[in-house]
């Protein structure tokens, strides 16, 4: 079976692990379990008709208390760029990343994931900045691991992209 | 030195030792530790070990045999990672790399209790980050009303902060009422009294940094572990530091002095006078009051007349002598707060 690695990427706290989980064993948990380093998680997908195995590499958040090595992008198909709407900052460390992996890799697949939109009455970000994010040819979709909304949809698309791109 | 640091690596527990036999070969050199067996199915001591079942390690061998073929004793560390076991249970580990006399080894650890506390470090810190920058936020909204703001932020800060001795939610209250009370009748603005009710609520919010085991404790504290629980100011001034908002400035200044006395006999400085801040000798007096009038995880609570008593022996040495007066002046309504806002059944310690 084909095995393509994912990374999650963005700053600490804006959902990396909970959308794995709710992607992967549909659960969703309130309480923040402060990650430590690297999880891979695996789920099988359908690409037209033909398996897929995702390894979803949960990588610890990015902020003062860690940076993470990049080697562990290396042999990465793709990625997604998590970012927490009610926290403004999240998107400037998702864009730092998302420059620094370009430099370093090359054009992958990727998403940014505007994480949180069960909360979008109090979202920092705003939809102009959403739409000059897009303007600059990234892509964004809504999730919500808390509900599961744009979850499957996003983990779908990128595998479609991987597929598309190798 | 090699030996010495190869034999650090061997006391441990939890610890797999493999040597690099072929190319892609290896054999555990101690007694396999079990958890090998559990988290890396298809590996037994007598057929070898499979690192293909962890993805991870199969990515770190690439840097591994890079490492190897320096043929150098530096190590070479992993990330810490997670592999969940088949039972579901999630174990923690780090692997490191080297050659020791021209063998490669891999050295797998089981991170048990350092991964768990490294992660709880972590995710405190990590709280106080979110925390201090909701706060900030909060604190300069202007559409909210000020008295709703501090509702919600006392309970987040209680929340969020989640230390666990005394410091319940009434006490918080009544506590920054009596502040508040003392600051208007000082004279100070409306603007100032609204700050004080809200930074003092943060008095205590070091006490996240305090084992439990010190924080809890029903007996005397010994001197080693007061000296640990004094730390409890300096990690809230920590926590509040460098910001920009005056509430966040004075709750800085609180946690870090209120438990500074008058005549400069306190900790963590030992600051006397006009050299505490006025917001923090405030708060002294009202929390000091509010300790002994109520129940706390070492003792039940005095009676009234006890607990002036001692605070009338306190007046010029642990208090300001003009804040006490102020405070028995006003000890009418402070008593009115105390009936209002009394510790519900649930939240009352153990009487032992
Ligand atoms: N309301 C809401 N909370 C979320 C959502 N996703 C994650 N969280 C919460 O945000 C916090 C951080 O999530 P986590 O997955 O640990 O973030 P990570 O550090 O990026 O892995 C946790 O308290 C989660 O419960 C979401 O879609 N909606
Ligand atoms: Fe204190
Ligand atoms: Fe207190
Ligand atoms: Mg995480």
């Amino acid at each position: 079976m084909i095995q393509k690695k994912i990374c999650m990427l963005g700053a600490f706290a804006v959902g990396k692990t909970s959308l794995v989980r709710r992607f992967v064993k549909s659960i969703f948990d309130d309480r923040y379990l402060t990650s430590l380093g690297v999880k891979i998680d695996k789920k099988v997908v359908e690409v037209d008709g033909q398996e897929v195995m995702l390894l979803l590499w949960d990588l610890e958040g990015e902020d003062d208390f860690h940076t993470l090595s990049t080697s562990y992008l290396r042999g990465t198909s793709g990625y997604f760029l998590v970012v927490d709407g009610t926290r403004k900052e999240t998107l400037g460390v998702a864009l730092d990343i998302h420059k620094r992996i370009r430099e370093q890799m090359g054009d992958l697949p990727f998403y940014l994931l505007a994480n949180k939109s069960d909360l979008e009455s109090v979202w920092e970000i705003g939809k102009d900045e959403l739409d000059s994010v897009r303007a600059q040819g990234i892509p964004v979709r809504l999730t919500s691991a808390k509900l599961g909304s744009g979850v499957e949809e996003s983990f779908a698309e990128l595998a479609a992209s991987l597929i598309a791109d190798s | 030195m090699r030996h010495d640091s190869l034999n650090r690596l061997l006391s441990q527990l939890d610890t797999l030792v493999l040597e690099r036999v072929g190319d892609d070969e290896f054999r555990p050199l101690d007694p396999a530790p079990p958890f090998l067996e559990q988290v890396f199915p298809g590996t037994s001591p007598d057929t070898g070990w499979n690192y293909r079942s962890s993805p991870f390690l199969e990515h770190f061998m690439v840097d591994a045999r890079a490492h190897w073929a320096e043929n150098t004793d530096q190590p070479l560390w992993s990330e810490y990672w997670t592999e969940t076991d088949p039972q579901g249970e999630e174990h923690s580990f780090q692997a490191v790399v080297m050659s020791v006399d021209g063998v490669d080894c891999l050295v797998i650890f089981q991170q048990a209790n350092m991964g768990a506390e490294r992660r709880e470090l972590l995710r405190h810190a990590r709280s106080n980050l979110l925390l201090q920058r909701y706060l900030e936020n909060e604190v300069d909204k202007r559409t909210q009303s000020l008295r709703e703001r501090e509702e919600e932020i006392v309970y987040r800060l209680l929340d969020a902060a989640d230390y666990r001795d005394e410091e319940t939610g009434t006490h918080i209250r009544r506590m920054s009422l009596y502040a508040a009370l003392l600051a208007e009748n000082l004279g100070w603005s409306s603007m100032m009294v609204d700050k004080i009710r809200l930074a003092s609520s943060m008095h205590d919010i070091g006490k996240i940094g305090i084992p439990d085991g010190i924080l809890l404790k029903a007996g005397r504290l010994s001197a080693s572990e007061f000296a640990v629980m004094e730390k409890h100011t300096l990690i809230g001034g920590e926590i509040l530091a460098g910001s920009k908002t005056d509430v966040l400035r004075m709750a800085h200044d609180i946690a870090v002095a209120h438990h500074e006395n008058w005549d400069g006999s306190g900790y963590p400085h030992g600051l006397s006078g006009e050299r505490i801040p006025t917001a923090a000798r405030v708060v002294a007096v009202c929390d000091v009051f509010d300790a002994l009038a109520h129940d706390r995880v070492y003792r039940v609570a005095l009676p009234l007349d006890q607990v002036l008593d001692i605070m009338d022996k306190l007046r010029g040495t642990k208090f300001e002598p003009r804040l006490f007066d102020l405070f028995m002046r006003l000890l009418p309504r402070i008593l009115e707060i105390k009936e209002q806002y009394k510790d519900s059944e649930r939240h009352r310690p153990p009487l032992i």
